[in-house]
């Protein structure tokens, strides 16, 4: 990968040699790392202290180096190398102290000496995801190609439709042409085909499910969590008789989906037959006919709650050649769901959020991070718009 | 392989929409529905797709014997400030425009968002569909392209030429397709 780019403020430098240059992380917060500011720092007395105090303020302006960390943690910066390369030697609780600088400077190693120095010359990740053309992916992708480009990285982005072996020859595929990294939305599959890559020292950070047969980083939302806050939002508009129609129930996010709806209406004493439960990849025909049971006979249902975003489009458009409006929340913000005649209710991810932490957990195993993988939940949030507050229709004759 | 705009300095193959003769065919629907007063909004000038189709609007304008005056046009990023003001001259004052024609998808959901609300919505023609323009409260009229066939011509193309294929550089030009639904429908 050529290393005589242009220079671009908001760009890592990449794989220069230039071991005192940091790279640029990407961040849209007040960021400590903007500027290219570097200066000698003392080490012991009120020139120290004083240093702490510029360093910190300097953080602002100035990229932190490992003197500056050195300064704030009040030790030597062999110290700091070796807290920073995970190697022995170093007490407990000067490691922490070390830490805690560099989380409040926000530093960062040079990610392209290091790797040179491993040997890693390729600069480049991979990303496998369900489909690019999904918004929420393409919202993911987007941002896990700004984190790569700010480490100085390419990323290359194939589409797994969910098919585990179109899954698996990507990530050979991938692997094959050395990328340095995998960033993955697994299938439901095993996945101990890639143990023997993780073991060579390609991290893998899973992203919106977890995976089975191999222990690494993951990203997920509190899908359950979310959906009982949608569910709750319903039952407190006064509705019980609520349907589900979500994806396929082998895909991780919808069975978490599924199992905080029927938590949630248990916990609220309202029993769930069969026909209000509408489970498959979303297809207009089987969600046609599902509507059709639910919001017919004698105990319609009077809201709906649909598991992901593309679910809820297809639902939508049947209601409307239904011309049918039980109270509707979804899961997963769309474009435009705020313009539609009823503006829709959502419980909204944030797949940038996701994309982005997934990319810099990637990116700190690349920098040399040992440590136990982790495992992020994000937030959902509620967004109510309209069509979850729908007034519950008062009940008749035939609809007691 | 260039898709979507031509690469200046290349000879190379190029899968494009015709922008042009799709953008000339939303305001002239517009123009058979009894609109002579449309303003047009688009992208920034100096993209290729968003020069085309400002081309194409001229063209049909030019064609039915319309002026345009400048306050009529506005170019630019689609951003929403920029397009609230557009908006705010195009339609405010003694002549406003009783119809609009949007360049592109971003710029069209931009536009449809100003206009929320407000009492008199001029009738309104979109380039490129967008998922969900059918259930709006007035579903949107757009002329569409197909992406999946450009980016799927593009790569047979690109394939071709891996397998050895030498000919000329080739220029495909696909067409583009009227999506009436209702709010290019709306008479002046």
């Amino acid at each position: 990968m050529s290393t005589d780019r242009a220079g671009s403020g908001d760009r890592a430098e990449g794989y220069t040699p230039a071991i005192t240059a940091a790279p640029q992380p990407f961040c849209r917060a007040p960021s400590p790392c903007a500027g290219t500011g570097r200066a000698e720092v003392p080490t012991s007395g009120k020139a120290a202290s004083d240093a702490r105090r510029d360093a910190t303020a300097r953080g602002a302006r100035g990229r932190p180096t490992i003197k500056d960390v050195a300064a704030v943690a009040g030790v030597g910066f062999k110290t700091v190398s070796r807290v920073v390369n995970g190697e022995p030697g170093v007490k407990e609780e000067t490691a922490e102290r070390v830490r805690k600088a560099i989380d409040q400077l926000g530093f960062r190693r040079n990610d392209g000496a290091r790797m040179l120095r491993q040997g890693r010359q390729t600069g480049s990740v991979g990303l496998i995801l369900e489909d690019v053309s999904d918004p929420f992916y393409s919202l993911l992708n987007r941002a896990v190609e700004e984190v790569a480009r700010a480490h100085g990285a390419l990323l290359f982005t194939g589409s797994s439709a969910e098919d585990p072996a179109r899954e698996r020859e990507l990530a050979m595929a991938f692997c094959s042409r050395r990328v340095d990294g995998l960033i993955v939305v697994p299938t439901a599959a095993d996945h101990g085909y890639l143990a023997p890559e993780v073991a060579a020292g390609t991290p893998v950070v899973c992203v919106d499910r977890p995976v089975s047969g191999l222990a690494v980083d993951t990203v997920v939302c509190d899908n359950a969590g979310g959906a009982r806050t949608a569910v709750e939002h319903l039952l407190r508009q006064g509705h019980r008789r609520i349907g589900y129609l979500g994806d396929a129930e082998d895909i991780f996010t919808a069975a978490e989906r599924l199992r905080g709806y029927r938590a949630t209406m248990a916990g609220a004493g309202s029993p769930v037959p069969d026909s209000w439960v509408s489970m498959g990849t979303p297809d207009p025909v089987r969600l046609r006919l599902a509507l059709e049971r639910m919001l017919s006979g004698r105990w319609p249902v009077t809201a709906l709650m649909c598991g992901n975003n593309r679910t809820t489009v297809f639902v939508l458009r049947e209601l409307a050649a239904l011309a049918r409006h039980p109270a509707l929340v979804g899961f997963d913000d769309f474009e435009l769901a705020d313009l539609l005649a009823v503006p829709v209710t959502v419980v909204a991810q944030d797949p940038a959020l996701m994309g982005r932490t997934a990319a810099e957990l990637l990116f700190r195993r690349l920098a040399g991070d040992r440590g136990a993988p982790q495992r992020i939940e994000l937030p959902t949030r509620l967004l109510p718009r309209g069509s979850g507050e729908l007034p519950l229709q008062a009940p008749t004759a035939a609809h007691p | 392989m260039c898709v979507d705009r031509p690469a200046s300095g290349l000879a190379v193959d190029t899968v494009l929409s015709d922008n042009l003769g799709g953008a000339r065919e939303g305001v002239e629907h517009l123009l058979r529905q009894g609109h002579r007063r449309i303003g047009y909004v688009g992208d920034a000038p100096d993209i290729y797709t968003a020069g085309e189709r400002l081309r194409g609007y001229h063209a049909a304008m030019d064609g039915a014997g319309c002026a345009v005056p400048d306050s009529w046009v506005s170019m630019g990023v689609p951003d929403p400030v920029r397009i609230r003001l557009a908006l705010d001259r195009m339609l405010g004052g003694p002549q406003p425009v009783s119809a609009l024609m949007c360049g592109n998808n971003r710029t069209t959901v931009a536009v449809l968002r100003e206009l929320t609300g407000l009492p008199r919505r001029p009738a309104l023609v979109g380039f490129d569909d967008f998922e969900l323009a059918d259930l709006l409260g007035v579903p949107v009229t757009v002329v569409a392209q197909d992406s999946s066939r450009m980016g799927r011509t593009a790569a047979q193309l690109l394939f071709a030429r891996l397998a050895g294929e030498r000919g000329q550089p080739q220029r495909i030009q696909l067409p583009t397709r009227l999506v009436p639904r209702g709010s290019g429908e709306q008479r002046p």
